[in-house]
């Protein structure tokens, strides 16, 4: 089977610990190479963020697991890439905001 | 060594999280001064009615410091406990999950421990340390006791004021004149009242 290269996930944690704290625990997992979350939206009490992890075999569970561990919730999987490359999403004539006439 | 230096680190993420080094200190002052000042209010009625058995003073007020300590770690842990699941029940409503067995449950957890022992040994702490010289009656005068008892106590108060001036970093000796001002008014009313 193939190994996840890179995963995007839509999460909602509460604010502490912090956004910090979990991108230096997912970065901590065997297989991850590298991490980012970056801040969406926040309130009183959560945080929405987005999780870019790549790595050369990420584990989904592990991942969801530190999430868990951290009082998160995983919302969405917005992206996943598998394989022995990592393929960027190409941009086509229906991706186009305008439409012709 | 690995061990410690990982329980070290858990117990300071513990502490970030549920934030209990504000209340815990606030706690500590609060009731380490109800211990004083309880242990003066007794030591004053003996010392007013002429009261000259130092085993029943000692004995008497170490029942009260385990009457405080217990009363103080017992209503603090129920207390505390009640407002950190309320607090988590908020936070589950918006992360739509359980946090019982998150790092946030734990701290929580952790929180309230904390909290409930430092409730409970304030008040002991402060009061046992003003009844100390009546261990020494032996080689005490029970005047001297008295004395050395109302001196400690005062000392105790004068001690917890610094630590509350440290805290909101204004002048350490008034903040410590404001506390024993507190035992002072004690003594001054109990004076009124019972001569």
């Amino acid at each position: 089977m193939s190994n996840i290269r890179r995963l995007v996930l839509d999460v909602v944690k509460p604010q502490f610990p912090s956004i910090i704290d979990l991108a230096k625990q997912l970065a901590d997992l065997k297989g991850i190479e590298g991490v980012d979350v970056s801040l969406v939206e926040m309130d009183a009490k959560t945080e929405s963020v987005k999780i870019t992890c790549e790595g050369q075999n990420i584990r989904y569970k592990e991942v969801e697991n530190v999430i868990s561990t951290n009082g998160g919730t995983v919302h969405s999987v917005d992206k996943v890439s598998t394989g022995s490359t990592i393929v960027e999403e190409v941009p086509t004539h229906q991706d186009s905001e305008s439409t012709l006439a | 060594m690995n061990f410690l230096q990982e329980f070290i680190k858990k117990i300071k993420e513990y502490r970030e999280i549920s934030k209990v080094d504000k209340i815990a200190r606030r706690y500590f002052a609060m009731n380490g001064f109800d211990g004083s000042l309880t242990i003066l209010g007794l030591l004053i009625g003996y010392y007013l009615s002429d009261f000259d058995n130092p085993l029943i003073i000692f004995v008497t007020g170490i029942s009260t410091c385990i009457a405080m300590g217990i009363s103080g770690l017992w209503g603090a842990y129920l207390a505390e406990r009640s407002e950190r699941i309320s607090d988590l029940r908020e936070l589950e409503k918006a992360t739509i999950s359980s946090l019982n067995n998150t790092k946030i449950g734990s701290a929580h957890r952790f929180a309230t421990v904390v909290v409930a022992v430092i409730d409970g040994i304030a008040p002991f702490i402060t009061a046992f340390f003003s009844l100390i010289p009546f261990l020494f009656n032996k080689y005490l005068n029970i005047s001297i006791c008295y004395y050395i008892s109302f001196t400690l106590t005062f000392l105790a108060l004068f001690l917890l004021g610094v630590f509350l001036g440290r805290i909101s970093k204004e002048n350490l000796f008034i903040s410590g004149l404001k506390m024993v001002v507190a035992g002072i008014t004690s003594v001054l009313i109990s004076i009124l009242l019972l001569k």
